[in-house]
């Protein structure tokens, strides 16, 4: 144990408001930051914490009425740490028992707070990789604590239980973690991925913020991905053929879809609902066929048949036209899609459909992201429920990742899609989502209750960190941390897979060495000129 | 001036002796007139176990109080030539000074803290050398008494008592920044006060 940065001495505080520091008169308060890791070396525990305040304070009250000279430097290095010392405010999370080897259980979460005059330092790397487990125990290194070079990793067997988010303003670095996230599950066989990728950024490749390629999950995992597209001419033009490319017929399209698309498609509810009373009359499968080529007359006649308002049903056959002009969708079924990506998936690969210039219409995205999932979500159910108990006859878990992840599960939608009742149901079926928004203040306050571990990058919406916030425990005190992080590369990552909220910065993805840590081992045989070509490209 | 020290060459030179002693402080009369060692000051009483303290004020006066000085020197050409025209006036004037107890010397170890008792009459009274000035520039406690006194010249003694600590101690190098920490801590809520000891404490 080399000396630790020793920053102070607990002088007061709570268990609700935080433990306040003293710092030394050595420390300077520009030298410790929010959000950073502190051990606290109580009499009986050794505590685990982060900074969630840091303050200025005098032992002179009237100090900052009555300035003294501070041109004299003399005067100024007497009174700092003395009479004017800095104070930070720590909250306790967990507690280590003083004696590691008697303490079996490993870290545990604090019910009390350390003695007056307990000795506060920096958390040493030590002390992360006890707390946090590290890679020899099976952990994903996903990057490090603030100001330090540990490696921090998360417990991915907990993380694949249940559904998980990344959120963020746009530009902070989502992508990066869904992708690092993504390749720690692939990497760990937990679960397989399938990924409604919509701005084509994790297939083949992707690009950084300073506009360099990076690869993608199929560059780094050839054998073990399958990339999908909607567009294949937008493929080509990025240089690589999609393993198949996907359509859709209108059979496919059913009234749930249309409740989904109830926004972007501007349909009054009536107007939506109406596509359950004609599947009622024309029968499954085949009501949008039978619609969709209808005349007005003969609209106007359906509607006083199945006994819906006219006007209505008018209005959504001209919506559903809308649907019928994606080149994707042909009237004829062509291929039965879901069917195929269930058949990679139940063989152990991993499926990312990018969505090519579909991308930019959230109608696209929406429309075949819950007809696939619907499809994939009922074969699942019904294998587990024949599975019935017997392990080796499930269907692998399944981990789906959606992007704008708010139109899917706002308050109105969640009741009523696909991906609502997947994240209620908590892996009941083996599946499981990650969300990946912008906005997490619309998505549903039953759902975010369910996420089980949250990777949050900068936020600025004060609504938008109560909603990510909610529900954990000292979140006024994160509420702090959250707000403050660096719009890039910094992520506070809490819920099941950590054992404590903790402030990340991002590991690098992007250079060759990345590259050769996270990809596939087995890089494919007879190509290592281009691989090294690869490897060594710019970076 | 009739320089009565015989000892000059020693390291503890004998200034005068104890003529009033209670628990906080005791009186010096000097042997020679205007003899007492400057304010703030080492100096110790008693020849076994000596009491220490810091000179903390000093006063000439008449020794017969019916009889006061009156000025002798209209038409002299310096103040010299009054003593010299005068030299009763040693005997007739006296010099007394206080010192404020700050800690004692038992079996050679010094402890900054009162005594159980003050120093006996006619102890003899001598300046100290500089590992006792060490001794007490260190530790600073005692400092927090003569600040609590709340006399007028409180602040000055501190003051004093490092400046010549600084001067007596050159080697020890960060003996001024430390005292003033010390002080810091003493007087944490009175930044004004603080701030006024700190000034009368230049760098050299």
């Amino acid at each position: 144990m080399t000396d630790l940065n020793r920053l102070g001495l607990v002088v007061a505080g709570s268990l609700g408001d935080g433990v306040k520091v003293r710092l030394n008169s050595t420390s300077s308060v520009e030298g410790v930051k929010v959000g950073s890791n502190v051990v606290i070396q109580g009499q009986e525990s050794r505590f685990f914490g982060v900074v969630t305040d840091i303050a200025l304070e005098s032992s002179d009250p009237s100090l900052q009425f009555n300035l003294p000279d501070v041109s004299d430097k003399f005067i100024r290095d007497t009174l700092s740490g003395t009479s004017a010392y800095g104070a930070i405010t720590v909250e306790p999370m967990l507690t280590i028992g003083i004696d590691q080897q008697a303490d079996s259980t490993g870290p545990m979460p604090a019910k009390t707070i350390p003695a007056h005059f307990s000795e506060v330092m920096e958390a040493s790397e030590e002390d992360i990789n006890s707390v946090f487990g590290s890679e020899a125990d099976g952990g994903f290194w996903i990057g490090s604590p603030l100001d330090m070079e540990a490696k921090l990793c998360l417990n991915l067997d907990e993380m694949v239980k249940r559904s998980n988010g990344v959120f963020g303003k746009s530009g902070t670095g989502k992508t990066f973690l869904t992708r690092l996230l993504l390749i720690g599950i692939l990497q760990s066989g937990k679960a397989s991925n399938l990924i409604f990728d919509m701005h084509n950024e994790y297939g083949w490749k992707g690009t950084s913020e300073s506009n360099h390629d990076v690869k993608g999950l199929k560059q780094l995992f050839s054998s073990k991905v399958s990339v999908f597209s909607m567009d294949s001419e937008s493929a080509e033009r990025r240089g690589f053929v999609p393993d198949h490319v996907v359509s859709f017929g209108y059979s496919d399209i059913a009234p749930e879809d249309i409740q989904l698309l109830r926004e972007t498609l501007d349909l009054t509810s009536i107007a939506a609902d109406a596509a359950y009373s004609l599947e009622a009359h024309f029968g499954p499968g085949r009501w949008f066929n039978s619609f969709i080529n209808l005349s007005s007359e003969a609209t106007n006649e359906l509607a006083s048949e199945i006994n819906v308002n006219s006007s209505a049903l008018a209005a959504l056959r001209r919506r559903l036209e809308r649907l019928t002009r994606f080149d994707f969708v042909s009237q004829d079924r062509v291929e039965d899609s879901s069917e195929m990506i269930l058949q990679r998936l139940n063989a152990g690969q991993h499926v990312v459909l990018e969505f090519g210039k579909h991308g930019n219409n959230p109608t696209a995205y929406m429309l075949v992201a819950n007809i696939l999932t619907r499809r994939i979500y009922n074969r699942y159910q019904r294998q587990k429920e024949l599975a019935m108990g017997d392990k080796l006859a499930e269907p692998p878990n399944l981990v789906i990742t959606i992007e704008e992840a708010h139109r899917f599960l706002s308050s109105s939608m969640s009741g009523q899609t696909i991906f609502g009742t997947i994240a209620r149901e908590m892996r009941k079926y083996n599946v499981t989502l990650l969300v990946v928004d912008q906005r997490p203040s619309d998505i549903d306050e039953e759902v975010m209750s369910q996420i089980g571990t949250k990777v949050s990058c900068l936020l600025d919406s004060g609504r938008d960190i109560d909603s990510v916030l909610s529900g954990v425990s000292g979140n006024r005190k994160l509420r702090g941390v959250l707000a403050r992080l660096e719009s890039r590369q910094q992520a506070l990552i809490f819920g099941h897979s950590v054992p404590m909220p903790v402030v990340v910065r991002t590991r690098d993805y992007g250079s060759a060495q990345s590259y050769s840590d996270l990809g596939d081992v087995s890089v494919s045989n007879g190509d290592s000129k281009k691989a090294l070509e690869d490897l060594f490209g710019p970076s | 001036m009739v320089d009565m020290n015989t000892q000059s060459n020693e390291h503890t030179t004998r200034i005068g002796e104890v003529i009033e002693s209670d628990t906080n402080e005791f009186t010096t009369q000097c042997y020679e007139l205007y003899g007492a060692p400057a304010l703030g000051s080492l100096v110790k009483a008693g020849e076994l176990d000596s009491v220490y303290g810091v000179v903390s004020y000093s006063h000439t006066s008449g020794l017969d109080p019916t009889r006061r000085p009156v000025a002798r020197g209209e038409g002299l050409a310096s103040e010299e030539l009054v003593y010299d025209q005068n030299p009763q006036l040693n005997r007739l004037l006296t010099t007394n000074f206080k010192s404020t107890i700050v800690g004692y010397e038992v079996a050679t170890q010094i402890t900054a803290y009162l005594p159980p008792r003050p120093p006996r009459i006619h102890s003899f009274v001598m300046r100290c050398d500089k590992s006792e000035i060490l001794t007490f520039a260190k530790s600073l406690d005692f400092m927090s008494s003569i600040l609590a006194a709340n006399l007028p010249q409180s602040d000055d003694v501190v003051a004093a008592f490092v400046r010549h600590a600084c001067q007596a101690l050159p080697e020890e190098t960060g003996l001024r920044a430390e005292s003033a920490r010390r002080l810091a801590l003493l007087l944490g809520n009175d930044t004004r006060r603080l701030e006024g000891i700190l000034r009368r404490i230049p760098n050299d």
